[in-house]
């Protein structure tokens, strides 16, 4: 029995090039649409806060460093999204196994950094600024609702704090976890 | 005709012929294969020379390979896609290859990849680049499967 023969005689065409082509530059078109609309919300976000502080200037010291902190947050998240979306490493696809697995160990580094440090710091920067720049305005409200408007946003901040935080941190862990449990596995059958 | 689409059409049958005997299952293998031929594209400015195009192509399929994790129910798939060959075709030829294939499925993981590489006739100095191993240990290693594979088909005829 040839081997060889029976091989090269499963022979698959190609599927269409025209739609894969087309599906390429879709998804080309998609991922430049995506990146550009989250830089323009937040550099439009960060103009609309900057113009409430040039129209309502003089501002209490309080609502100052509360807008100070909010656009140093999305400053912070505009730097890291873009950095890592057009630094990509173009090595880790086409690097043999075992460099591979290594790019793995520093992927999941660079996720544990960006998903709990850089993050954190995130969250930290845009609630404290957040709550602080709330302050001169609260204390204008009788204090039920300035202590409700308190609860809500507290409420919310906590909500993705403590809840989707976490689980998003865990999803995207547990995804490259897998890959190097199975790849780590590998490595212990492969020939030495 | 450009350049990625001459690629594309010259590799997509050896590539999914790789991924097939990887993960055992049509569907899948084309899946694997379409995820390597996007990233292909991605990196297409990267790799011009002609030179480096093949064994490019087999490292990124070779990554995206060990990359899958285990789907459910994998041998029935095997089992009921050959059925329906045998029920459909009746060619002996195509029940064949099918055999092939399994028995290539039923090998360890690095195996699967170093004879589909070898079959696909990537040099041998390149298969020990791509899988890190030496040279020497991926001829040995080749010789043994094709022995190991023989006895499996022999096997799979008796049956």
């Amino acid at each position: 029995m040839n081997i060889d023969q029976l091989w090269q005689n499963t022979n698959e065409k190609a599927p269409d090039w025209q739609a894969f082509a087309k599906k390429m530059a879709a998804l080309e078109i998609k991922k430049r649409n995506e990146k550009n609309r989250l830089n323009f919300l937040l550099l439009g976000t960060m103009a609309f806060v900057g113009f409430i502080a040039f129209a309502y200037w003089p501002l209490s010291w309080t609502t100052l460093v509360g807008i100070v902190l909010t656009e140093l947050s999305m400053l912070l998240y505009l730097w890291q999204y873009n950095r890592h979306t057009t630094v990509r490493d173009l090595t880790a696809d086409t690097a043999n196994a075992r460099a591979y697995l290594e790019w793995l160990y520093q992927d999941r580094k660079r996720q544990r950094y960006l998903g709990r440090r850089l993050m954190s710091a995130y969250f930290l920067l845009l609630s404290t600024g957040v709550l602080v720049y709330m302050w001169e305005f609260v204390q204008r409200m009788p204090g039920f609702y300035g202590w409700l408007t308190y609860g809500i946003t507290l409420g919310w901040f906590g909500l993705n704090w403590f809840v989707f935080r976490p689980r998003i941190v865990k999803k995207k862990e547990a995804a490259i976890n897998d890959l190097i449990d199975q790849l780590e596995r590998l490595q212990r059958e492969w020939p030495a | 005709m450009t350049s990625f689409q001459q690629l594309y059409e010259t590799f997509w049958p050896r590539i999914y012929r790789l991924c097939l005997a990887y993960v055992g299952e049509r569907e899948w293998a084309r899946d694997v294969c379409q995820e390597c031929f996007e990233i292909a594209w991605r990196q297409r400015d990267q790799f011009r020379e002609e030179a480096q195009m093949s064994s490019w192509m087999f490292r990124i399929a070779v990554n995206l390979c060990l990359r899958q994790l285990k789907r459910a129910q994998k041998q029935a798939g095997w089992e009921a896609e050959h059925h329906e060959r045998q029920q459909l075709q009746g060619e002996r030829r195509v029940d064949l290859e099918l055999q092939l294939f399994k028995a290539i499925n039923q090998l360890p993981e690095i195996d699967r990849l170093l004879i589909s590489l070898q079959l696909e006739q990537v040099p041998q100095q390149q298969i020990a680049e791509m899988l890190d191993l030496s040279h020497a240990n991926v001829r040995v290693r080749i010789h043994r499967i094709k022995d190991q594979l023989t006895t499996l088909l022999a096997q799979q005829q008796i049956d």
